[in-house]
């Protein structure tokens, strides 16, 4: 299981990578999540949202209310010019910490 | 019977009894619920504990609103009436006591009263014996005649002899505004249903507000006689 602070600092370039992918909503994103990280990444559900609002408030998301499947109103987020280069700064810096990572455990363990 | 209506109803309420008051983020927030309370049904949980164990995982009303917090715009508004609640010992927003927060510790209803009784003790019984011993003796050195020729301050005159007028009031009738108190009380814990969900923030509120008004009645009243005796000093002179 992944360590709470670890969850936390994650969570927003989790998020904006899985919006770059198409237009999604609370409940499916953590599922995508949980299954993607093979449920090693466990939210408290309900923390989803502050973090989506936030994202939003910064203007690097948006979202729409609209009728789901089930006939009542589902919250769809998608991403915005904005969450896509905030994406791609997050995802060099994600890089370069892996990548430092991993050359370090390289050289200890060769 | 589970009636799930009834359920999501008690569960809003309690979030807004957390503060989470903007209509908007219930309506996600319980769009989330129904959604997660759907696919335990459709894994085979029962009825109730399908809808205990979403709620559990979308989290606390508290936490939640910690959380929602982090992101609002700072409001005077907000801010005043938070640092009321906090010195008045209520917990920020936790208005009302949450039947499905699990870290709910209002505790029994007595024990409010006990808490209630147990704050104000001290305050009240200084601001009684001010009132017996020494507000009598200013009284008696505080004539207007006395303040006019001395040239003292006549809106603090005024303001002390506010003080004095509502003290004596309270004084004067206290077995009667307790009696009435106390049955007002006891009727409500008879009567109104919903008083149990209050019952903490308003007798928390109440105590807060009273010892905050006998400790400037007492202040007032000490001001009072060290001008007094400042001015005996003078007179002797």
């Amino acid at each position: 299981m992944i360590t709470k602070e670890l969850v936390a600092a994650s969570a927003e370039p989790l998020i904006l990578s899985l919006l770059a992918k198409g237009e999604s909503y609370g409940y499916a994103i953590i599922q995508e999540i949980k299954k993607l990280s093979g449920e090693k990444i466990e939210w408290t559900d309900g923390m989803l949202y502050p973090v989506l609002h936030r994202l939003e408030d910064r203007g690097l998301v948006q979202s729409r209310w609209a009728e789901a499947e089930n006939g009542r109103k589902r919250k769809y987020y998608s991403l915005k010019v904005n969450g896509k280069k905030a994406l791609q700064k997050q995802r060099e810096q994600w890089l370069t910490v892996h990548g430092t990572l991993a050359k370090l455990w390289e050289e200890k363990y060769v | 019977m589970f009636d799930l209506e009834e359920a999501i109803a008690k569960w809003r309420e309690d979030m807004r009894g957390a503060g989470m008051t903007r209509p908007e983020v219930l309506d996600e927030l319980e769009g989330h619920l129904r959604e997660d309370y759907q696919r335990r049904l459709r894994d085979g949980a029962e009825e109730r504990l399908a809808f205990d164990a979403a709620i559990q995982k979308i989290g606390r009303p508290a936490a939640l609103q910690k959380e929602f917090d982090k992101i609002a715009v700072f409001n005077w508004f907000t801010f005043a009436s938070d640092a009321f609640l906090s010195f008045a010992g209520i917990p920020k927003r936790r208005l009302v006591s949450g039947v499905n927060d699990a870290a709910d510790q209002s505790g029994p209803g007595w024990a409010a009263y006990v808490r209630a009784i147990f704050f104000i003790a001290p305050t009240l019984a200084a601001w009684c014996l001010a009132e017996i011993f020494v507000v009598p003796q200013v009284n008696a050195i505080w004539r207007k005649d006395l303040v006019m020729t001395l040239g003292a301050n006549t809106s603090f005159d005024h303001v002390r002899h506010l003080d004095h007028a509502i003290s004596s009031l309270i004084s004067t009738n206290f077995l009667w505004i307790v009696a009435v108190v106390a049955l007002c009380l006891g009727l409500m814990e008879w009567r109104v249903k919903f008083w149990p969900r209050y019952r903490r923030v308003f007798l928390g509120c109440t105590v807060f507000t009273l010892n905050v008004a006998f400790l400037v009645s007492l202040f007032i009243q000490f001001l009072a006689a060290a001008l007094a005796a400042s001015w005996l000093v003078h007179l002797t002179k």
